[in-house]
């Protein structure tokens, strides 16, 4: 399988890291290569941050190169824009339907852009889709799951060349125990979503 | 999954394979080496490897601390492996700063427990003051030099070092980048060794009492030492020649290896590669024979091009008249970090290739910056905020390394300078003598134990008038939470003495010492006022990190009182907002709400605002 790079972005505490973890734990459980890098550092929560997996039959670097991604999964809005270097015409685009200013801009009264001018940013793209998954995450009782619904949804809209028996394993095996149930069930949603997007 | 994943790290058994973290790697890699002693004070991106040694220290047999600083986490690990164990010591590629003097009287006396040392440097300064490269200390030392590419190599070399470290009673490096600590790769995990808890010190007084007379003959030692490690270089498993085509190679070492590997797939190229991993002392005969046939080498490295001068020397050296393409020749950039892309890019030129890169137009909509902010309820923002009332902006703030460095930025801007760890207090010494402003040196609890005390003492004996805040939210936060002396806890759990900040700096003879919650705005300011009046006063601002309360109440199952705002009664001047720069505050048409999420309940935005538009919730 040729190398499937994924470019995993959002604010810190939404769980960027647990997602691409997930992502990297799934393409193992499926045999395949991997490799996933991250930047920690800062404790803070509300940081921008971002992380890359890679999986194929051989991979080598850490890193997705600027335009190369496959997929792009955010769960802000403002964080898939500032990622959009790694958005080719190739590339698919998967977004939380959420905008979370930052406190200095709004601080500055700048202006931030809208859901539709983030969207035409990517008109370049192969595909771009907001998913409510902030709202379908908070219905649920589990506002940090927003991940897991995103993911269900990329998984539901065929962009994600793993099993869903191999993505449900590597949910259980990265997040904790008495998560493990709701985080299925957003999945789950997520791609129900997808399904009937279709 | 946190435990999960430790047990495998700690007892997972040999031939499977495991996801981990290059970091996590190296942990697993002293595991298997039967190392009984390992120290380290916390760092990015080293850490992780402690958190994971922390967590499974007591479960595998073995002694792990988090020590004061880095030279004391080197003096402690090397004293282990003179005691004929194996120690590790472990830190951030600046934390070499600290222990540098340590650690080249270690490779004067050398030690026949292994000993090896991680440095994970950062190239692009991901989560640093500079991108300084540490293998030019391995030079300095002569010391001998690993270089992971992935997360399996940094565990292989970690056990393959302690059997050579010992061999030749030398301490080894491990040289990692951000690339390497912080990605996540297969593992195979392997066979793990006995880990004898007491060593013996053999007494050698010629060896270890560093007095010129014996210096000098260890310096000839050492010598010879390098001699032996070069030989031992030339034939390591770590360092290898991939067959390919074409009369231009590549030399290259650590993570580079991976964009060089990526790159020539994209290229459709196949050029013979040599992989270095075992990089210093350099394999001159290696690097020789490599080259000898080829037209031209591309030497692909992050940061300083010392694997190129190397070639540059070898290849002078044996007369051989190979063109050398790197850094020198503007091949690849010097600074920040490498990728596929870059190295693409540098191939394709040496191959007189074309590397394309796809054309996006620059989009209209353009991201805000979100810079880190401190967290809802941080202690250090109401600090921050006193200071600004009582002492304003006319002071020199001499600032320090850690969560609270975030004040230096908007809306606090309440630093003027951030060097290295301690040098609040450092340059405030000579800031009191060379310019006229006042001079405030704000420092975190861990940091103050790091670095700051013998600053704090030079202050008192040479009289520099300032005032010192201790910001003591405690724990080491910034690089995720690790206890330190004031804590009165260790790194693996255990009940400690808690060594009082307020005591040592009595003793250091401060002029006046007190203690203040910076929740308590009001207590607050009255204090500050009240130390300004005396020389050298040191305060301490005391209130543990708000995730880590936010974490005990979740634990203790309480629900803390938030703040809402009264949409009446807010003008929409977003003072709290400038005032406090609060994530939980967000700015929704003209008004502000508090995201209740968020809201830790610390109160201050509800003491700015003008209009009391900000009240609990009840
Ligand atoms: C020599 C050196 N070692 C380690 C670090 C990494 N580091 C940055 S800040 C910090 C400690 C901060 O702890 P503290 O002073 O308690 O401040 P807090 O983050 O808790 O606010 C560390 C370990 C560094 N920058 N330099
Ligand atoms: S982690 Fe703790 S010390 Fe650091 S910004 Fe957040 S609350 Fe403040
Ligand atoms: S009380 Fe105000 S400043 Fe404090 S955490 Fe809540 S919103 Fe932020």
């Amino acid at each position: 399988m040729k190398p499937c790079s994924v470019v995993v972005c959002g604010v810190g505490g939404q769980g960027v890291l647990l997602l691409a973890r997930t992502l990297a734990e799934a393409a193992f459980i499926e045999g395949l290569d991997v490799v996933q890098s991250e930047i920690h550092g800062l404790a803070q929560r509300g940081g921008a941050v971002v992380a890359h997996v890679r999986f194929g039959s051989r991979v080598h670097s850490p890193l997705v190169d600027p335009y190369k991604a496959d997929l792009l999964l955010s769960l802000e809005a403002l964080e898939a824009l500032r990622n959009r270097v790694y958005a080719g015409r190739k590339t698919s685009v998967v977004c939380n339907m959420l905008i979370l200013p930052p406190p200095s801009a709004a601080a500055m009264r700048m202006k931030i852009p809208k859901l539709d001018e983030i969207k035409e940013a990517f008109a370049h793209a192969k595909l771009f889709e907001y998913v409510e998954a902030q709202r379908i995450a908070g219905e649920k009782g589990l506002p940090q799951g927003a991940n897991m619904v995103v993911l269900g949804f990329s998984f539901g809209l065929g962009l994600l060349p793993l099993s869903e028996k191999g993505l449900l394993e590597a949910i259980k095996t990265v997040v904790p125990d008495r998560y493990i149930e709701k985080n299925i069930e957003l999945f789950n949603v997520g791609r129900k979503v997808a399904e009937s997007r279709k | 999954m946190g435990l999960k994943l430790n047990d495998l790290i700690a007892s997972g058994e040999p031939g499977r394979k495991v996801l981990l973290l290059g970091n996590e790697a190296i942990a697993r890699g002293a595991v298997e080496a039967g190392v009984s002693v390992a120290a380290s004070y916390p760092g990015t991106p080293s850490s992780e490897i402690g958190l994971t040694l922390a967590q499974i220290a007591e479960q595998v047999g073995m002694y792990f601390e988090w020590s004061v600083n880095e030279k004391v986490a080197f003096e402690t690990a090397a004293a282990a492996a003179m005691s004929g164990l194996r120690a590790l010591a472990f830190m951030k590629h600046v934390g070499l700063n600290v222990a540098a003097d340590a650690f080249v009287s270690l490779a004067y006396t050398g030690c026949p427990g292994g000993f090896l040392l991680v440095t994970a440097d950062d190239p692009s300064c991901h989560s640093s003051q500079n991108e300084q490269d540490n293998r030019y200390y391995a030079k300095l030392a002569l010391t001998p030099v690993l270089e992971p590419s992935t997360p399996h190599e940094a565990k292989e070399m970690t056990v393959r070092a302690y059997d050579l470290s010992e061999k030749h009673e030398m301490p080894f490096i491990l040289r990692t980048t951000t690339r390497v600590s912080h990605t996540r790769g297969i593992v195979e995990l392997g066979e793990a060794r006995d880990r004898p808890k007491i060593g013996e010190y053999k007494k050698d007084w010629r060896r270890y009492v560093l007095i010129p007379a014996n210096a000098r003959v260890r310096r000839a030692v050492l010598l010879e030492k390098e001699r032996d490690l070069r030989e031992e270089a030339e034939k390591s498993e770590f360092n290898a020649v991939e067959e390919g085509e074409g009369e231009i190679g590549v030399i290259t070492s650590g993570v580079s290896y991976c964009y060089v590997k990526e790159a020539a797939r994209e290229l459709g190229v196949s050029p013979p590669i040599l992989k270095l991993g075992f990089t210093s002392p350099t394999p001159y005969s290696l690097i020789e024979s490599f080259s000898k046939d080829l037209r031209a080498v591309l030497v692909v490295e992050e940061l300083e091009p010392v694997l190129e001068t190397e070639v540059r020397c070898t290849l002078q050296k044996s007369r051989l008249r190979v063109e050398v393409l790197g850094k020198m020749t503007e091949h690849i950039p010097r600074a920040y970090e490498l990728n596929t892309g870059i190295v693409g890019a540098a191939l394709a030129k040496s191959l007189g290739l074309e590397w394309t890169v796809e054309e996006i137009p620059e989009g209209k909509a353009k991201a805000p910056p979100r810079p880190p902010v401190l967290c809802p309820g941080c202690p250090h923002r109401g600090t921050a905020y006193i200071l600004k009332q009582v002492v304003g902006d006319e002071a020199v703030y001499s600032g320090d390394i850690g969560c609270y460095s975030l004040v230096a930025i908007p809306p606090y801007n309440l630093m003027d300078n951030i060097h290295c760890m301690g040098a609040s207090i450092g340059l405030a010494n000579g800031f009191s003598k060379a310019q006229g402003r006042p001079v405030v040196a704000l420092i975190g609890d861990s940091t103050f134990f790091h670095a700051g005390i013998p600053a704090l003492i030079n202050a008192v004996y040479n009289r520099h008038p300032m005032l010192v805040v201790v910001m003591d939210n405690r724990i080491t936060a910034m690089t995720g939470f690790q206890p330190h002396p004031g804590t009165g806890m260790t790194a693996t759990g255990a009940k400690a003495r808690e060594v009082s900040i307020e005591d040592i700096a009595k003793a250091c003879g401060a002029d006046y010492v007190a203690t203040f919650d910076p929740y308590d705005i009001d207590k607050g300011i009255a204090e500050v006022k009240k130390a300004l009046s005396h020389e050298i006063p040191v305060l301490v601002a005391r209130r543990p990190c708000a995730i880590l309360e936010w974490r005990e109440k979740r634990r203790r199952g309480e629900k803390p009182k938030v703040y809402h705002v009264d949409e009446d009664k807010c003008v929409g001047c977003l003072k709290c907002i400038r005032d406090t720069g609060c994530p939980a505050l967000i700015a929704i048409g003209e008004k502000v709400q508090i995201e209740k999420e968020l809201c830790a309940g610390c109160g201050l935005c509800a003491r700015v605002c003008p209009t009391k538009a900000v009240e609990v919730v009840d």
